[in-house]
């Protein structure tokens, strides 16, 4: 390029052309004029590249994002539906104010590589922001997942019905408690139904649901090739709801508060999740319990936007009817990338649950973070109090791609006194 | 070729020297339109086509080191004695639309960040609509307007920008209008698209809807210029455009009104057919994301982002500062206090430094900007008087006299700024005649206040204009010391009969060490002396 720019320069201005001859132009204008018609003469239409080409081809067709292609109303997607699932492949069916009604569709399939499979249908008015998805809820009462109900800047009233269906092969099982080892590793067949109708309102500052339904569950051996299933070393007594599986009422109610700047990427405010749900067993009272949790998250900048404390505190307790059990199956889970990082997928499980989260994060860039982060819990057995004695830790480094609005994917690194875990996930810690 | 031109000792000026206005009009076939993809510009231009090692000179300028009236520029401000009342009036040519009849609406907008439409007045006249979203009013019709004021009167090709008032009432849809939905398709516009269209619009408590009506541009559409290369299919398009002068004291201008949004996107060349063919006409289109007007992280129209102007939207060594400190190092940018003026802005005149300033990614032409670039365009702004810059600020019609005041004061600090930054770095003199026997120039630094000069040292000489060899004349002599600004500094030409003459003229000062950098005037002998070549020396 230099070089042509110095021949361009030699010929612009020097006052003799390429040859001392007749035709050498005299005059300034005379020489670009003549350099003008040499290019005359080989004038090229510019051609783009592939990449440009096929740049300019999305663009122009003027789709919102890549994000938002879609045939009616279907949209492809790929995402974990469950700790340990692996990455799914599926569909979800969106469709708001069907007819321009108050009546939202929504409907997703997805199978994993792992062989997971979950689908699910509401139809109803859902809670949404626009035309934006709902929060896709895979456990339905499940306190983790408040925080990621869609924020409206005018409130609106939810009542839907919804039905579910999960098939998870191969959930882990080591025991209950904190003292459960890894050497009791196996996994079971989780499949349940959940059929409830929902109502609540969603506002710009949280929501409040309350929801009622039945629910089925089946647990079978574990699908794992490399853990035993779950039958050959447990019993219904260390596991309990292994022999049977009853069906539930279930009925719950929650409340989130949420004051976070900007909920998918928060960088000042809080939130609080509180969440309490009855499972009563039909037909008997062995399995009947209730669960009250909360999850409460603060973030607060160190001086600069840049720099955030992310702390997170998140207490569950299940209480069974006098005589009655917990299903080892429903009992909350510790461990994986969103809770305990350097453990496990389902490491632990209790009917009470502990857990604290820190995390330093720094952005190197708006679209680019990077986190130091500890995280302490603890599963606790039937009979144990609360204490903050005998705390799984662990702790790592972070990096995360994100939008304004959300963490698009993250990439963990935790160290635990059991194992280091890498972790690629998509969606925040959070 | 170059060796042959170099063994043959060509003449440095030519008969038509110093060429005024570059004949780039040439008839030619109309080029094909080309698209630009806004992602494909951000990668090509961060991660291509950055300079390597010496910059060569811009090549489109003549021998004074002016840019010459062409198709991409014409010489306005600074040039010629231009009144604030012609830089207010811009680029107008039929005024702003016709509000007092009805409008038609023959299209929707596409691309870019802010919702709009293209409408037709009752006068035939195509206009393209823009507004502001009712939480930011006034915020980008006004960026758009007094940019357009300013570009203009350096001498870029701008449109007819005006601010107007509408209602919605006003509005008749033409039956061909289209839109285009997602995938690319189009249909027929209707109401609902329109009144979507105008569901964000700021409006006034009357009702009205004001907008930034932009006068279609003469010509057919061939879409965006590049900062780089040139067009291959415009034989008229020579110079490389990284290395035209305009484009790379495009970065002055830009900077001096945080026009960060200063890229291939918002360009746009149009083809002028006449008898036998036609040529290209290249703008410089929307100001919207100017004077601190531009978009948040949600892509919609508001105070601009604070890294704009000061950082580039991917940049490596910030971030790898910030990744290697855990977050404790922190962009200074983000520290910088904005104060809050309705329809104004994040701009602002202390952290505002002309070198440091940055468009939203690497542009080729303003990458390549060398000092005696830089200077062509500081001169220009040195042009621009406080009630000059009044006047262009007004035509945005902010509507709040303490935002006006603001964004005049902060101009006038940044406009100072940038003089003051680039006329030290070179012998500040322009402004070069022969007046009877005497050479008269100005000196620009001391008439922007920025030193003073205590004598200029001038050493004639005669050059031969075949060889390009200097024989000097006598001895260095003292000229006299500017006694009063800006009164031409006069200095006696030799009585000599050569055919040119050239003095090499230093100035001293001690306040700014860099004026003695040489300026070399050359003169040619006519009916009388005539200058025909400024060479700035290193």
């Amino acid at each position: 390029m230099r070089a042509s720019v110095l021949l361009l320069a030699a010929v612009v201005f020097s006052g003799t052309a390429a040859a001392a001859d007749d035709a050498v132009p005299e005059t300034r204008v005379e020489r670009w004029t003549r350099l003008r018609r040499e290019k005359a003469a080989r004038a090229a239409p510019p051609h783009p590249g592939f990449l440009e080409r096929t740049l300019i081809a999305l663009e122009k067709a003027e789709r919102p994002s890549f994000f938002g292609f879609n045939v009616g109303g279907v949209y492809p997607r790929a995402l974990n539906i469950a700790s340990g699932s692996e990455t799914a492949a599926g569909i979800r069916l969106w469709r708001p104010d069907l007819g321009r009604s108050l009546v939202d569709l929504h409907a997703s399939a997805f199978y994993s590589i792992r062989g997971y499979e979950y689908y699910d249908l509401q139809l109803g008015r859902l809670a949404h922001r626009g035309d934006e998805f709902p929060a896709r809820s895979t456990r339905g009462d499940d306190v983790y997942e408040l925080g990621d109900v869609a924020r409206v800047d005018a409130g609106r009233t939810v009542l839907y019905g919804s039905a579910r269906w999960r098939h998870y092969p191969q959930i882990g099982f080591y025991g209950l408690g904190a003292d459960s080892p890894t050497e009791g590793r196996t996994s079971f067949l989780s499949q349940d139904a959940l059929y409830e109708v929902v109502t609540g309102y969603q506002g710009p500052r949280g929501a409040a649901t309350v929801r009622a339904g039945v629910m089925q569950a089946f647990v079978g051996p574990g699908t794992e090739e490399e853990v035993p299933s779950i039958g050959a070393l447990y019993d219904d007594r260390s596991a309990p709801g292994l022999e049977r599986q009853p069906d539930f009422i279930h009925l719950a109610a929650s409340l989130l508060l949420d004051g976070r700047d900007q909920p998918g990427n928060p960088h000042r405010g809080g939130m609080i999740a509180l969440a309490a749900s009855r499972f009563d067993e039909r037909g008997g009272d062995e399995f009947t319990f209730n669960r009250i949790a909360g999850d409460a998250r603060a973030f607060a900048s160190l001086g600069s936007p840049q720099r955030v404390l992310a702390l997170r505190a998140l207490a569950s307790a299940d209480r069974p009817a006098s005589g009655a059990r917990v299903p080892f199956y429903l009992q909350e889970p510790l461990g994986g990338s969103r809770t305990l990082r350097g453990f496990r997928t389902f490491r632990f499980r209790g009917e009470k649950l502990l857990l604290l989260q820190a995390e330093y994060r720094w952005e190197a860039w708006p679209a680019l973070e990077f986190a130091l982060f500890v995280d302490a819990g603890r599963a606790y057995g039937r009979g144990e109090d609360f204490a903050t004695s005998g705390l799984a830790t662990d702790y790592g480094f972070g990096m995360r791609l994100k939008t304004h609005e959300a963490v698009l994917a993250r990439f963990d690194v935790a160290r635990s006194s059991e194992d280091t875990r890498y972790l690629l996930r998509l969606g925040p810690s959070f | 070729m170059a060796a042959t031109a170099l063994a043959a000792a060509p003449p440095r000026f030519l008969p038509d020297d110093p060429v005024r206005v570059d004949p780039d009009r040439l008839p030619i076939a109309k080029p094909a339109e080309v698209d630009l993809s806004t992602a494909y510009d951000v990668i090509e231009n961060t991660f291509q086509h950055r300079p390597g090692g010496d910059v060569p000179a811009a090549v489109n300028v003549n021998t004074l080191g002016e840019v010459p009236d062409s198709s991409w520029f014409t010489n306005r401000i600074g040039a010629r004695a231009m009144s604030v009342e012609e830089i207010a009036r811009g680029a107008a040519t039929v005024g702003p639309p016709d509000v007092a009849q009805p409008l038609t609406v023959i299209a929707s907008k596409s691309g870019g960040i802010t919702p709009g439409f293209t409408m037709r007045d009752a006068r035939g006249n195509v206009y393209f609509v823009k507004f502001d979203p009712a939480a930011h009013p006034n915020l980008s019709t006004a960026a758009d307007v007094i940019g357009s004021r300013f570009f203009h009167a350096f001498g870029y090709h701008v449109p007819q920008n005006d601010v107007a008032y509408i209602r919605r009432e006003q509005l008749r849809i033409d039956p061909g209008a289209r839109v285009t939905v997602s995938g690319g398709k189009k249909r027929p516009m209707t109401e609902d698209d329109l009144d979507r269209n105008l569901a964000s619009a700021a409006r006034l408590p009357d009702g009205r809807i004001r907008i930034v009506a932009s006068l279609g541009l003469a010509g057919e559409p061939l879409g965006p210029f590049q900062y780089r290369g040139t067009r291959g299919d415009d034989a008229n398009d020579v110079f490389p455009h990284e290395h035209r002068r305009e484009l790379r004291g495009l970065r002055v201008f830009a900077a001096w009104l945080n026009h960060d949004d200063s890229r291939s996107l918002n360009t746009q060349d149009m083809f002028l057919a006449g008898d036998g063919g036609g040529y290209v006409r290249h703008h410089l289109i929307d100001f919207s994301s100017t004077l601190g007007s531009g978009s948040n992280a949600r892509r919609e129209i508001a105070p601009q982002n604070p890294r704009a102007g000061n950082e580039y939207v991917m940049e490596l060594a910030p971030m790898l500062r910030t990744l290697f400190s855990l977050g404790l190092w922190e962009r200074p940018w983000r520290r910088v206090p904005y104060p809050e003026h309705p329809g104004v802005g994040r701009i602002e005149a202390d952290f505002f430094r002309p070198e440091a300033w940055r468009p939203e990614y690497p542009n080729p032409a303003f990458e390549r900007m060398r000092d005696e670039d830089a200077f062509w365009a500081a001169a220009i702004v040195h042009e621009f008087s406080d009630d000059a810059v009044r006047a262009a600020v007004a035509t945005g019609e902010l509507g709040d006299a303490e935002s006006e005041r603001y964004l005049v004061d902060t101009l006038i600090r940044r406009r100072d700024k940038t003089v003051a930054h680039y006329f030290p770095r070179t012998n500040p003199l322009a402004s070069f005649a022969v007046e009877g026997s005497a050479l008269r120039f100005r000196n620009l630094g001391e008439e922007a206040g920025l030193g003073r000069a205590e004598g200029y040292d001038v050493e004639w000489s005669v050059f031969d204009n075949a060889t390009g060899r200097h024989l000097p004349l006598g001895s260095p002599v003292s000229g006299p010391v500017s006694v009063s600004v800006p009164v031409p500094v006069p200095v006696p030409v030799p009585d000599h009969d050569a055919a040119f003459l050239a003095a090499r003229i230093s100035t001293r000062s001690s306040t700014c060490p860099a004026w003695a950098r040489p300026v070399t005037v050359y003169l040619r002998r006519g009916a009388g002396w005539e200058v025909v070549g400024i060479e700035r020396g290193p």
